[in-house]
Parts: C-alpha cells; sequence; structure tokens
C-alpha cells in the first residue's frame, strides 16, 4: 500500500471528519469506528497492514457513500480493493465480453422472470437488448464483478450498451438499466404511494449525474426513498460480495427494516435487482422491479 | 462475524482508529475500546473502572480539538452505539446521547421536526455536545445547545444510573461541565417545526462594522440567524438567515462592486500582495456555491441547512490539521477581541478566517460557572473562532500551540474565556476561572469521582499531578 497524492492510495489524506460514518452500512449494523472508512483511514494511517484489518476489510460493501461525501476526496473504494488483493495475494485478470445487454448474474440465476420485461423495456426506448451473437436468455457468462469486489480479480473496463444490474459495474462502462428508467418515467404506471429503492452505487458513484433523476421521481410521486439528508443513498448491502455470495453474511433483514422505519408504503419498486429479492424477502411488502410496471 | 454482542475490543485495528481525534495535535491508543449499547454498560464500566482506578475517556464523534476524547491509556468509551430517538412528544424529543446533530435531525425530518440549536458540525454527538455548550447560527435566539437539554439520564463516574430535570443541582453540573461530573447517556431536547431557511449575506470591508451590524440583528432580533465570517481582514461577510419572510435589515454592508474596487486599488498599490487573489478565488469558490446548490436550495431557501453548513465547514475548514481557538467575549469588548486577534494571525499565518457568532444566555445558570459562558450579567456572549487556513502548508506543533496561547491571552486581557479549554489548553483553566472556582469544581469531581477516572487529564489536574 502507499500513501500519498498521484496515482497512490491517498487513505493519508483522510482529516477524520466522519462523514463517512453517516451511511455506511457497516456502522449501521454494528456501530463500530473500526469498520468504517474512517476507521481504515486511521488504522492505516497507524501503519497496520492488511492482515491487522480483515474484519474491517471485509466490511465494505463498496456502496460508495464514503467516496461520495468525503470532502477530502479519499478513494475509500479503491483503498478496500487494494486491501483485499492485498490479503488474497495474487489478484488474476479478467475480461468480460463486450455485449449489448448484461443482465448480471443475479437476473439470470435469481429473477430471470425479470427478463421479459427488462427486454421489452428496452425495445420500447429503442436500445437493442441483443448484438449479433448475443442471446439474452442465457449466453451470457459471469462477469466477475464479485471476484473483483473479492479482491479475486483486478477490474476490466469492458463496454456493454445497457447494464442492468449495479454489481456489473465494477467491471462495464456502459449505461445503468435503472438510469434509463428513471429518463422514461411515463413509461411506468407508477402508483404513490410507494417507496423507492434506488440503486445505491449507482446514486453514490455517479451522483452529480444520476441524483438529479432519482429526485425527480421523489418529487414528481412524493415517495419515500432510500435516500438520505445528504442526497446520498443508503443501500441493504444485498448487492454487494457479501450479500450476493453469503461470505461475511450481513444483516439484510435489520437494514430493510431499518430503510423502511418510517415508510407506510405498501409497495416498493426498485431498479436493483439483488435489492429486489431483499426486499421481497424480507419486507413483507409487495415488491416490484421497475420494468414490471411499464405501462 | 459482526457480533453486535461484542462489547470490549482491544485488536490492533480497533484501538488504532480512535488515534486522534478532529483537531489532530494529541495522539493516543487506549488499551481498550468499549462501546455502550445502554446506560447499563457504561454503569459497569464505570464501576469497575472505578474499583480498579482505570482511566475512562468517552468518546462520541471524536471532534474535539484538544485530544479531550483521545486515550493514552485505560478504556476508550465509544458511546455511538446509543443512538436512538426514544420518543418525541413534538415539543421535545427523548434522545439517546451518542446520537450524532446528523442522527436526530435524520429522525426527526419525518416528523416535520427538526432540533433546536446544534453545533454546525453535525457529526458531534447530543451527549458531547452537551458538556460543552455546541453553538450554532441560530444561537443569538435560542442559546447554545446545552441550554435545550430539560432532562438527562446521567451515569455518575461510580456507575449509578440517576435521571436529572432542570432546576436539578445534579444537571447544573452535567451540562457545560466537560465529562467531569458524569456520563449523559439520554436527554430530552427541545425540538421545533422543521423550516427552511433563506440565507443572504452581505458584505463588508471593516470587521467593527459588520461585528456591529450583528450585534444590532441580534438585539432587534431582526433575522432568525446570523454569523460573521471572513475571507481577509478587510473582506468580511454577514451571513443572515431568514425562516420565514426575508426582512430588511438595519445594517451599514459595503456594495459588492465597491468592495472589488476598494481591493483592486490596494492590489494597485501593494503589487506584491496579488499571490492573494488565488487563494480568495478559491475560498470564493469554495464558499459560496453550496449556498446555491440545487440540490438543497429549492425557492430561494436551504433545505437541510444543517447538512449544508456541516460539509461545507469540514471543506472549508478541514484539513490534516484543524486549529480552531474561539474566545467568547462580552459585547463591550467584541470588536477589540477580533482586531487584537486578527494581529495575532497575521503573525502566525499568511491565511486566515475569523467567524464570530453571539450566543444567547439564560441567566444566571450554574451551569455557566466554569464554562465557556463569562460570568457577566449580559445578554448575550460573543464567540470568535481564529483558524488559519493552512493551504497545504504544514507548522509545527509548537507553532500552532503559540498561536492558540497568543490568542487566548487576547481573550483572558479582555476579561473573556475561551470555549475549548480543556485538553493541552488545560493550563488556561485556572487563569480562567480563578483557583477558588477550579478548587470548588474539582472538590465536587473527587466527590463524585473518587478515583479520578472519568475523562481524568481533560480539566482538573489528576490527584498524583496536584
Amino acid at each position: 500500500m502507499s500513501d500519498g497524492a498521484g496515482g497512490g492510495l491517498n487513505f493519508g489524506d483522510c482529516i477524520g471528519c466522519g462523514l463517512c460514518i453517516l451511511g455506511c452500512p457497516a456502522y449501521e449494523e454494528t456501530g463500530f469506528d473500526v469498520l468504517t472508512a474512517r476507521g481504515r483511514n486511521k488504522a492505516l494511517q497507524s501503519g497496520l497492514a492488511a492482515g491487522d484489518m480483515v474484519e474491517p476489510i471485509w466490511a465494505c460493501t463498496l456502496c460508495g457513500y464514503c467516496d461520495a461525501i468525503c470532502p477530502s476526496r479519499v478513494r475509500n473504494v479503491d483503498i478496500v480493493l487494494q486491501l483485499r488483493r492485498d490479503l488474497a495475494g495474487q489478484a488474476i485478470a479478467s475480461a468480460p465480453a463486450a455485449r449489448a445487454l448484461v443482465l448480471g448474474c443475479t437476473i439470470r440465476d435469481r429473477a430471470p422472470h425479470l427478463i421479459p420485461s427488462i427486454t421489452e423495456f428496452l425495445r420500447r426506448i429503442g436500445r437493442p437488448a441483443d448484438l449479433p451473437g448475443d442471446n439474452v436468455d442465457g449466453a451470457e457468462a459471469c462477469c466477475g464483478s464479485l471476484d473483483v469486489e473479492a479482491g479475486l480479480a483486478t477490474p476490466a473496463r469492458a463496454t456493454a450498451g445497457v447494464v442492468a444490474d449495479p454489481i456489473c459495474f465494477e467491471q462495464y462502462d456502459a449505461e445503468c438499466l435503472g438510469v434509463l428508467a428513471m429518463q422514461h418515467l411515463d413509461l411506468f404506471d407508477l402508483k404513490p404511494p410507494f417507496y423507492y429503492f434506488a440503486p445505491h452505487r449507482i446514486v453514490n458513484r455517479d451522483h452529480a449525474r444520476v441524483y438529479p433523476l432519482y429526485d425527480a421521481l421523489r418529487r414528481r410521486y412524493g415517495c419515500d426513498m432510500n435516500l438520505d439528508l445528504n442526497r446520498l443513498a443508503r443501500s441493504t448491502s444485498a448487492g454487494s460480495v457479501q450479500g450476493l455470495s453469503g461470505r461475511n453474511s450481513r444483516d439484510i433483514s435489520a437494514a430493510v427494516a431499518r430503510l423502511l422505519e418510517h415508510s407506510k408504503a405498501e409497495r416498493i419498486i426498485t431498479c436493483s435487482p439483488a435489492d429486489y429479492l431483499a426486499f421481497r424477502t424480507h419486507s413483507g411488502r409487495e415488491t416490484l422491479f421497475i420494468t414490471e410496471c411499464l405501462r | 462475524m459482526y457480533n453486535r454482542g461484542v462489547l470490549l475490543r482491544t485488536d490492533r485495528a480497533s484501538r488504532a482508529c480512535y488515534r486522534t481525534d478532529g483537531g489532530q495535535v494529541v495522539y493516543g491508543f487506549p488499551d481498550a475500546v468499549v462501546h455502550a449499547r445502554s446506560a447499563e454498560d457504561v454503569a459497569q464500566v464505570l464501576r469497575t473502572a472505578q474499583r480498579d482506578c482505570t482511566p475512562v475517556t468517552c468518546r462520541g464523534g471524536g471532534l474535539t480539538t484538544e485530544g479531550e476524547s483521545v486515550a493514552a491509556r485505560g478504556i476508550l468509551l465509544d458511546l455511538k452505539g446509543m443512538h436512538r430517538l426514544i420518543d418525541c412528544d413534538g415539543d421535545t424529543a427523548w434522545v439517546e446521547a451518542g446520537m450524532t446533530w446528523h442522527e436526530v435531525a435524520e429522525a426527526l425530518r419525518p416528523r416535520g421536526l427538526d432540533y433546536t440549536s446544534a453545533p454546525l458540525n453535525m457529526l458531534s454527538t447530543v451527549g458531547g455536545t452537551l458538556g460543552v455548550g455546541g453553538i450554532d447560527v441560530n444561537s443569538p435566539r435560542h442559546g447554545c445547545a446545552a441550554d435545550q437539554a430539560v432532562e438527562l439520564e446521567v451515569v455518575t463516574p461510580t456507575g449509578d444510573i440517576v435521571s436529572v430535570k432542570e432546576g436539578d443541582e445534579y444537571l447544573e453540573r452535567v451540562l457545560f461541565g466537560y465529562g467531569q461530573f458524569g456520563v449523559i447517556t439520554k436527554a430530552r431536547i427541545k425540538v421545533r417545526p422543521y423550516r427552511p431557511m433563506a440565507v443572504r449575506h452581505f458584505l463588508y470591508t471593516d470587521i467593527g462594522v459588520a461585528l456591529a451590524d450583528m450585534t444590532r440583528i441580534v438585539e432587534e432580533d431582526a433575522a432568525d440567524a446570523c454569523a460573521v465570517l471572513t475571507l481577509r481582514d478587510d473582506v468580511v461577510a454577514l451571513i443572515v438567515g431568514f425562516e420565514g419572510a426575508v426582512k430588511a435589515l438595519p445594517i451599514r454592508s459595503t456594495p459588492e462592486p465597491v468592495v472589488y474596487a476598494k481591493m483592486a486599488l490596494q492590489y494597485a498599490r501593494r503589487p506584491w500582495k496579488l499571490g492573494d487573489v488565488p487563494f480568495l478565488l478559491r475560498r470564493k469558490a469554495g464558499l459560496l456555491p453550496a449556498l446555491h446548490d440545487p440540490l438543497f436550495v429549492h425557492d430561494g431557501a436551504v433545505h437541510d441547512r444543517t447538512v449544508v453548513f456541516s460539509r461545507l465547514i469540514w471543506r472549508y475548514w478541514g484539513g490534516p490539521q484543524v486549529v480552531i481557538p474561539d474566545l467568547a467575549i462580552t459585547k463591550a469588548n467584541f470588536e477589540a477581541a477580533a482586531r487584537r486577534g486578527i494581529e495575532v494571525c497575521k503573525k502566525y499565518f499568511p491565511y486566515f478566517t475569523l467567524y464570530a457568532v453571539m450566543i444567547r444566555k439564560f441567566g444566571p445558570r450554574p451551569r455557566y460557572e466554569m464554562s465557556a459562558i463569562p460570568a457577566t450579567d449580559d445578554d448575550h456572549v460573543c464567540g470568535i473562532e481564529f483558524s488559519p487556513l493552512l493551504e497545504g502548508a504544514r507548522y509545527s506543533r509548537d507553532h500552532f500551540q503559540r498561536f492558540k496561547n497568543a490568542i487566548y491571552d487576547v481573550g483572558l486581557e479582555l476579561g473573556g474565556s475561551c470555549y475549548r479549554f480543556g485538553g493541552v489548553m488545560k493550563p488556561y483553566v485556572r487563569r480562567m476561572f480563578g483557583d477558588e472556582m477550579v478548587n470548588r469544581h474539582r472538590a465536587m469531581k473527587h466527590q463524585l469521582d473518587p478515583s479520578f477516572i472519568l475523562n481524568r487529564d481533560v480539566v482538573f489536574d489528576p490527584p498524583e499531578a496536584a
């Protein structure tokens, strides 16, 4: 690990303000400073190495809240990924294929019933769901994003047209299906009251461009959302290597309960596949993927 | 894995993450960290520590600047795990003391409510704030955050859990008590309806005129919030907030073009000072856009101004070394303290900023006795923070200490006191309050905390040193 400016990891820039803990899912679950970006950075500043910090390194779900709010622009997600690679010892290079549509493993394996509505939405907005050689029903292979998150692989920047699952953005430069949905709200039948779960990775990491779209949704429908006073998105941890692999499992049920604490909405809508499954399982409320709301 | 039942941690990472506080001047490693989840947890720690004479250092947001929440040994008692809003009746909220003010705001907002007065830095916790004061831009009307508390649950240094209300002697000792007389575990704080705030700023070329105008606004109760912030000693902004309609104000600000013309004239006379221009532009660019950010500003008003201000201060003041000596001064000496403080700043740093506010007092309450609130008959206290803007430069600890001492000396000479008098600034305690007062409070401390374990080196000399 290197400390300082330039291309190095800049944990040395952490001034300890603690803004990052406000929406940190690991902190919300445990209340332990050491599991937050501030805690990791202070430990690194003290000279600790990855081997001294296994638990803090694995607590992070890469939701991006800390990067978005940090006044010192510490790149906390990069730091965690590097620490995980340090722990893993050797990371392989991954090479996901370029595709018009990347559905992601969660949709393909655990929610294939969403595929028709996704392709129908893309058809309506004039975005092809497949290229010659693509097969949206089965030929897509795992892009390796979970291996990247686990420190077992280095990130690739493959190109894709549309990516449906935010977790695949570790591997692709593409447009997010959920963001496209926000740009075409008139295509959907969204009857308030509902709770909309915005994809935290997308909102937090591409905040300036994406947040206004979700804010517009909130203003238009008056819906409850997982956006906090900082205008950043909170997560359930479902769409992370912990939530998806079962490794270092998180209390997703408790996270869902926390998010819904003040919402009386009977219906939950989201454009994040893992969170769609999490809310369906744990909320006890009707849960829909955004494309299931097509008119 | 993340076992919430594990409350005591001794691994290196868990201890290392508390190595310093917001000031980043004092460093230390506790022997163990305890994450309290309830008053019973706190009581158990204090009882055990009292028996074993183990120092206990309390920590909330960890945003002290003089090392008050840094533990060099013993137990670091982290209270942030106590962060629930327990109930709210519309006028008051009963909250756990480990809640940050941000969490309080998040919890109150769905009810259409807001806290009354809290530090601009929302990462501070309720308990830590009530122990020192807590100053907001609306403190001219509402006073310190500590004056919003009407009931407390406190764990005494010997581990008894007690409830106290307004009028009780012990409550008066714990509020503004710098954590010496007990650990606040719950507080009933005043709340009020949430209202967005229209923010206006007016420029001045003279700090005295700006401070006089702010004083007039406060005395006439002409705005809901106000503060003075300098970009340079001759570029001063009066910031005023309105929670309803924006009103005309009785002020004598300088039109912005005139300010710029005066600056241009100065640079023409002293071209070697032109190097200041990029600094000024950078600071202006860092400050003003936040007050016009469309994410937070709708219909001319700042929504969630607490979030906006909190993030702004870290962007504006934050850095690897945070030094904020601040004076609490009488109205009569407000301008003199500002001018003399500016001269001190100029001697030590090329760039600096002043932030001045007024704080309402509520009569001669015992809680003010040994606090940042000077013992005068004024209905308001005047606070001035002097912050060097380091612009990436590094200075030695000694340099900062000499600067802080020089500022504090100004305050004492003018009959005021200082907001941050604990930790490394402890030598000023007796100069500020006098031996009689300090000895009396120290005796109270000794009676309540016989083993002198609780935040032991923050304000009073421990027995072996005395």
